[in-house]
């Protein structure tokens, strides 16, 4: 247990951070110690905690015993130290105007960083806290398609799960995973709409979901047995909620079941989220589809021993899989670690990780840290162009005696002092804007102020961002030459020049960019909430349907039509607009071997379907029938008419659908019927009214109020004991793109900072050109020169860069964004050349704005008033 | 004897010293503390307040032989100096003085440590 172990290694770069700072003569001892915590760490817990503990180790040894002695620090008394700090802040407040302009835009951008990090700490921390997280994965299945490429489907069936657990010594456990729906829960008179799914005992047993009391292992024991969380009790039974147990809640849909245990509300970081676990085997039990092992119907995780080996469960697994199958093209499985699912849910063709919200993550953290660099880099140039201000200082300590060291020193001390200030000034905006990120990202952050581990975090920044802004300038103004400086010749040195030109020119890249970046993305944001689908989604009302609704249809249909407000009443499942149901099991004459697996999407429906979704035709007719179950035929989409070859006429032609044959009576326009992130898919729509999942309701536009009054009426007339609650579908369309909306909505606020930040450092700039061509100019007017060509004068290099920065940004920004647009199925039809143009109109715009004023004073000023000091 | 005082976390750790014997090294001791009080510290705040208690005389250290499960890494294993086993036993008859004239305590079979 305690051998060495060649695969295990701390984090790298607390290692070197330790090595770096640590004495010498304490550093073997030190990092034994710490590698063999980490080792145990490692081993009892999981790799992540480890990982944390080191970096808490690290950090615990920042203390002066154990600190070496650096070459600088030594050198610097108290007294020097004071008045560094005095002479900074003299500085900082004898010119305000660049002190606001520095400190403006570090603070803004630390903010940033401040809540970026906040929002990707909470991201990566998703279902890492699982105790047993190294020992959790969740089971996937792979199927093979055409030209040797791979699918990967989430979904599996249940006898593979139970399988797995039952034949594998090193599976430990299964625990099912379900989608939480919305149910209405009844106690006594009480009735509490809550959502949550089926589960079994090691649901609490691999996780870590604490069970507060009550006994969890009924749930494998009982198919009655229901456990709530904590919260739910407290909503459910009020003040008597501890003693739930043995009380009897009515799931509307699902029957009556008995409260066996009370567990803690599940965590804000984790993926899973259900307020009640029912009995996995009542699930089973209405659902004996499941028992087949080529329907896959349940999600699942299976829980390993501590020391299995998770290539050879799976290697096992996708034997016994195998055998279970027949034809040439066998489907297969492969393992995921548990936590890795919510970041890397992409696959790629191949069936590899390909990304997934990591992608954001990334994103976001880079954005943050290039608004960083912009700032740092208005604090750079505004001090190395000021050099010259400062030169006499420089010039007098040094005569006096003072070192480079010691001047270097200093100017970072500078340099410290005003991150130091933004950086409070960070964390306190950061702490009020919290709560409009939690908004914006639908979490529940909080600025851990209390972890030892976020104040470190800040001291790297602050150490890192005080670096990065202090090194440059401190180099440059200390390197002046005493005698050069006090006789007067000081001139700004070509090099500095323009490596300044460089950082705007680079600055303003990557301000375009974000802009550039910015506006593709809001495009293809609205192109996909506003694309026509070929599918209606406005006005729509959505009710799931439950048997009662079922039985009472076609009353409640009437009943419900009369209204003027209603223009349409339909049923259809699962979800028109995002298929997600689909069978490998249609075969069509001329089907080639290798389409063995091709899905074909299936919508259950009623014969007014295509009228309320507002759906043309292309050929034949739909269903007429108002009731029943039609197995004789069936409605396929143009994707699927296409596929299955059936020519210019496909009405009346036959295909065989799960074994039995099916006339084809109609075919439908395609419409949108998954993300834009896949294609439309071949689809067949079927007519089992009584079955169909949801009821849609059409309702005039603008009535939206007297439908819903009508409907409540209608239900509470024809089904009393149904508890009426809608959806819109609008809404529900809507939601399967929070992300890209979030990512608009964030790119949008980047672009602007980031142009704002880039601005202010020019406005700086102009500024101290302005004051120091005061005498130019003047002479400049004396002659005779106009406004207009001062101001071309003042202006022309910064159009330049500029003009320049835009070369840099537009191709990579045109590379990176259509990377980005790949991954849609559909996309906007971008207009490169307007996005680029908008850029390039913002940039410039931007660039006048800051400059234009500080020229145009300068241009204007009186000639006497600038050269009378002479 | 002002300079002898211990602080209880001081204490602590030179008892703890003590009883580990052989494996009295950084990580250990903190370990051991942590399973001993219920309280958290960190390998660096314990290795700060050893190093103090050998400036003061209290410990003496020397390094191990290299094992191969740290890597090949030596430990510094403490030992309590003869000051530092008379700090101690001083500290305890303070104490046991102390609760010996404590009312609830005064007269009981009361062992302390």
């Amino acid at each position: 247990m305690d051998e060495f172990h060649e695969g295990i290694k701390p984090p790298r770069i607390a290692r070197s951070f330790l090595l770096w700072f640590i004495k010498p003569e304490l550093a073997e001892e030190v990092e034994g110690d710490l590698y063999e915590k980490y080792v145990r760490k490692f081993r009892s817990t999981s790799h992540f905690k480890a990982r944390v503990e080191y970096w808490y180790q690290v950090f615990n040894y920042l203390r002066p015993f154990a600190i070496r002695h650096f070459g600088v620090i030594p050198k610097i008394n108290v007294g020097m130290l004071r008045n560094y700090f005095k002479i900074s802040f003299r500085n900082l407040l004898k010119h305000k105007g660049y002190s606001i302009i520095n400190i403006f835009g570090l603070t803004v951008s630390l903010t940033v960083v401040l809540l970026m990090l906040l929002w990707v700490r909470h991201e990566w921390s998703m279902d890492k806290f699982h105790e047993e997280d190294a020992n959790l994965y969740r089971v996937k299945r792979t199927i093979p398609l055409e030209n040797n490429t791979l699918d990967v489907y989430a979904g599996i069936s249940y006898p593979m799960i139970k399988a797995a657990a039952d034949e594998i010594p090193a599976v430990k456990g299964w625990i099912p995973i379900g989608y939480p729906f919305q149910d209405n829960l009844q106690w006594n008179e009480q009735v509490i709409r809550a959502s949550g799914t089926f589960g079994n005992a090691d649901y609490f047993k691999a996780f870590s979901f604490p069970v507060l009391k009550g006994d969890v292992d009924r749930l494998d024991q009982s198919q009655n047995a229901i456990v709530i969380s904590r919260q739910l009790a407290i909503n459910m039974f009020g003040q008597e909620w501890q003693d739930a147990l043995g009380k009897t809640i009515h799931i509307h849909d699902n029957g009556d079941f008995i409260v066996e245990a009370i567990y803690e509300d599940m965590p804000d970081n984790s993926s899973l989220q259900s307020q009640f676990i029912y009995s996995f085997g009542a699930h089973l039990a209405v659902n004996d589809w499941l028992l087949e092992w080529t329907n896959n119907g349940m999600q699942g995780v299976i829980w390993l021993e501590d020391n299995a080996d998770p290539t050879q469960v799976r290697e096992t697994l996708e034997e016994m899989f195998h055998s279970h199958q027949e034809g040439d093209r066998k489907e297969g499985c492969f393992l995921q670690p548990f936590s890795d699912n919510y970041l890397y849910s992409n696959f790629n063709d191949q069936g590899e990780v390909s990304g997934g919200r990591i992608e954001y993550v990334r994103i976001f953290l880079i954005a943050a840290i290039l608004l960083l660099i912009i700032s740092c880099i208005n604090f750079v140039n505004l001090a190395t162009a000021r050099a010259t201000e400062r030169a006499k200082e420089v010039g007098v300590r040094k005569t006096i005696g003072a070192q480079r060291k010691s001047l270097i020193t200093q100017f970072l001390v500078e340099s410290f002092l005003v991150t130091g200030l933004s950086l409070g000034l960070g964390i306190f905006l950061g702490w009020l804007l919290v709560p409009y990120l939690n908004i914006l990202t639908g979490k529940s952050l909080v600025i851990p102020f209390g972890d030892p581990l976020f104040w470190a975090g800040l001291l790297s920044i602050l150490i890192v961002t005080s670096l990065m802004a202090g090194s440059y300038p401190a180099l440059i103004l200390s390197s002046f030459k005493p005698i050069s400086i006090l006789k007067g010749r000081m001139a700004d040195r070509r090099g500095e020049a323009s490596f300044r030109k460089a950082l705007v020119v680079f600055q303003f890249s990557l301000a375009l960019l974000l802009i550039t970046g910015a506006l593709v993305i809001r495009n293809q944001v609205n192109y996909i909430q506003n694309a026509h689908l070929g599918i209606a989604r406005d006005n729509l009302l959505m009710i799931h349907q439950d048997e009662a609704i079922s039985q009472k249809l076609e009353v409640l249909e009437d009943k419900i039509t009369q209204d003027p407000s209603i223009l349409g009443f339909t049923v259809a499942g699962p979800f028109p607009h995002n298929m997600q149901a689909s069978t490998s099991g249609v075969q069509w004459p001329g089907k080639r071997p290798d389409q063995e697996n091709v899905e074909v999407s299936i919508l259950w429906t009623a014969s007014s379907f295509p009228e309320v979704f507002d759906i043309p035709l292309v050929a034949g007719s739909y269903y007429r029938e108002k009731t029943g179950i039609d197995t004789m035929h069936v409605v396929l989409n143009e994707t699927a008419a296409d596929l299955m070859l059936l020519g210019d006429d496909p009405v009346g032609k036959v295909i065989t659908w799960w074994g039995k044959p099916r006339e084809v009576i109609g075919v439908l326009k395609d419409f949108h019927n998954r993300s834009f992130y896949e294609k439309i898919e071949p689809s067949g729509f079927l007519f089992e009214p009584a079955n169909a999942g949801n009821v849609f309701i059409k309702v005039k536009s603008g009535e939206m109020k007297e439908a819903i009054a009508a409907v409540e009426e209608a239900f509470a007339e024809v089904v009393p004991d149904v508890p009426l609650a809608f959806d819109f579908v609008d809404e529900e369309y809507r939601s399967m793109y929070t992300s890209e909306v979030l990512t608009g909505k964030l790119a949008n606020y980047f672009a602007v900072i980031s142009i704002i930040i880039s601005s202010l450092g020019l406005f700086g700039l102009i500024t101290f050109i302005a004051k120091k061509k005061t005498r130019e100019i003047g002479i400049r007017k004396i002659l005779g020169a106009s406004v207009s060509s001062l101001m071309q004068l003042m202006s022309r290099q910064f159009v330049q860069l500029v003009l320049l920065a835009l070369l840099i940004a537009i191709p990579i920004s045109y590379f990176i964004l259509q990377k980005w647009l790949d991954r849609f199925a559909y996309t906007v039809e971008v207009n490169w050349w307007m996005i680029f143009g908008s850029t390039a109109v913002l940039g410039i715009l931007f660039t006048f704005l800051s400059i234009g004023y500080q020229s145009l004073k300068a241009a204007t000023h009186s000639p006497v008033d600038s050269l009378r000091s002479e | 004897m002002g300079e002898t005082r211990l602080g209880e976390f001081e204490e602590i750790l030179l008892l703890l010293v003590g009883i580990l014997n052989d494996e009295a090294y950084a990580l250990n001791i903190e370990e051991e503390y942590s399973a001993q009080t219920g309280k958290s510290s960190s390998i660096g705040a314990v290795h700060s307040t050893l190093s103090r208690l050998e400036k003061k005389g209290f410990l003496t250290s020397e390094m191990s032989a290299p094992t191969a499960r740290r890597g090949g890494r030596r430990k510094r294993i403490y030992k309590v100096t003869a000051l530092g086993d008379s700090v101690l036993q001083q500290t305890r008859s303070l104490r046991m003085t102390l609760w010996n004239q404590y009312p609830g305590f005064s007269g009981s079979s009361f062992t302390y440590g």
